[in-house]
């Protein structure tokens, strides 16, 4: 498996979508799931893949013809790495979210009395 | 077949031939089933078609012995390529003010200067750029210069009036394929990329709707040929030059040497 060099907001979207799943996932409902257009999701699935971290299988729906869906499901090893970059990615948000706001200058926590 | 079918099939034209068949199934799975989800078919087939132009490592890349290389163009080539379409336009400006100067002297030195600005030093710099294409074989070199010198001689030709050969727009027209089509052998370009051949005769098509008709009389429709020769004959040209820019995306390319830097989407 190799590593994501630069992970993209785009590419912890995808890995949030897979880690949720009980299972395959349909690449269709990752792009539903993060709402982020086609044209940015099927990249990073096809990455992730060539990197090892998930696995691509096709549909094996008997009764549906024609073109098969595609799911994708992590790897051993991308399921512990993806959750690792998870929680980091987690862990900077809350951090983010706690930092005080400089926006309201000094008055910023302050309740507003009348 | 609906227009997302299409797109679709337009994307997977255009996508490394190691994945045609993943992208194709899975594309059209999507595409079809999209109402599922609320999500709209030809969205999804843009993204596809981005997906296609924009990335175009192969799933199996990693597992190829040989990485594939996006072919570039050297800086001097851009620069001689960027100095001939320059020059180009400012033999057409110099062209287009001459009636200006009718009855001075100085009508003859714009004309001479137009004409050379026009046709011998585009030629002469697209000479050079093929010349110094390091990434083309030598033989490819060689027929791309005498293509190049060929076309200059016509394209003086056309703006003399010499040999004058069925209309002068569709000289036009010719000569900017032929530069383009001239500049994908020298760099060797395959694939879908020789689509792009349509867009100087579109353009032109475009800019002047006259053109659509032949006229078996030449000086009958020197109007038109006047019309012709102004912006319609830089849009041809610049046209080519922008295919000649996109064209390195669409070229499925040969496995050389590393190697793409992957970056993150």
């Amino acid at each position: 498996m190799e590593p994501i060099q630069r992970v993209t907001a785009p590419t912890l979207d995808v890995l949030e979508a897979l880690l949720a799943a009980d299972g395959p996932l349909w690449g269709l409902v990752i792009i539903k799931q993060t709402g982020r257009p086609s044209g940015t999701i099927y990249p990073v699935l096809e990455r992730l893949e060539r990197q090892g971290w998930i696995d691509g299988s096709w549909d094996d729906e008997s009764e549906r013809s024609g073109p098969r869906r595609r799911h994708y499901e992590f790897t051993p090893d991308g399921r512990i790495a993806a959750r690792e970059l998870a929680a980091t990615a987690a862990e900077r948000r809350a951090t983010a979210a706690a930092r005080p706001s400089r926006a309201g200058g000094s008055g910023a926590g302050r309740p507003v009395t009348s | 077949m609906s227009l997302a079918r299409r797109i679709v099939d337009v994307a997977v034209l255009l996508s490394p031939a190691a994945s045609r068949a993943a992208r194709a199934e899975q594309w059209r799975a999507d595409v079809r089933d999209a109402g599922e989800l609320d999500l709209r078919p030809t969205r999804l087939a843009l993204g596809a078609l981005t997906t296609a132009v924009l990335h175009r490592r192969s799933l199996h890349a990693a597992a190829s012995p040989v990485p594939i290389r996006r072919t570039r163009v050297p800086g001097a080539v851009r620069v001689l390529v960027g100095l001939a379409f320059a020059s180009l336009v400012a033999g057409e400006v110099a062209s287009s003010e001459l009636a200006r100067f009718n009855g001075t002297s100085a009508v003859w030195v714009l004309g001479a200067s137009g004409l050379v600005a026009f046709t011998v030093v585009p030629g002469a710099l697209l000479l050079g750029a093929v010349l110094v294409s390091r990434r083309a074989t030598p033989r490819r070199r060689a027929i791309g210069a005498l293509l190049v010198l060929l076309l200059a001689l016509r394209l003086g030709t056309v703006v003399v009036g010499e040999f004058r050969v069925g209309p002068d727009w569709l000289w036009i027209a010719v000569i900017a394929t032929g530069v383009l089509a001239t500049w994908f052998l020298v760099q060797g370009r395959r694939g879908p990329v020789w689509v792009l051949l349509a867009l100087p005769a579109l353009t032109l098509a475009v800019l002047e709707p006259q053109s659509l008709t032949w006229s078996e009389n030449p000086d009958a429709a020197a109007p038109v040929l006047w019309a012709a020769v102004s912006t319609p004959v830089i849009g041809p040209f610049a046209s080519a030059l922008i295919a000649g820019i996109v064209s390195p995306r669409l070229d499925t390319g040969r496995s050389i040497e590393p190697t793409l830097v992957d970056r993150g989407v």
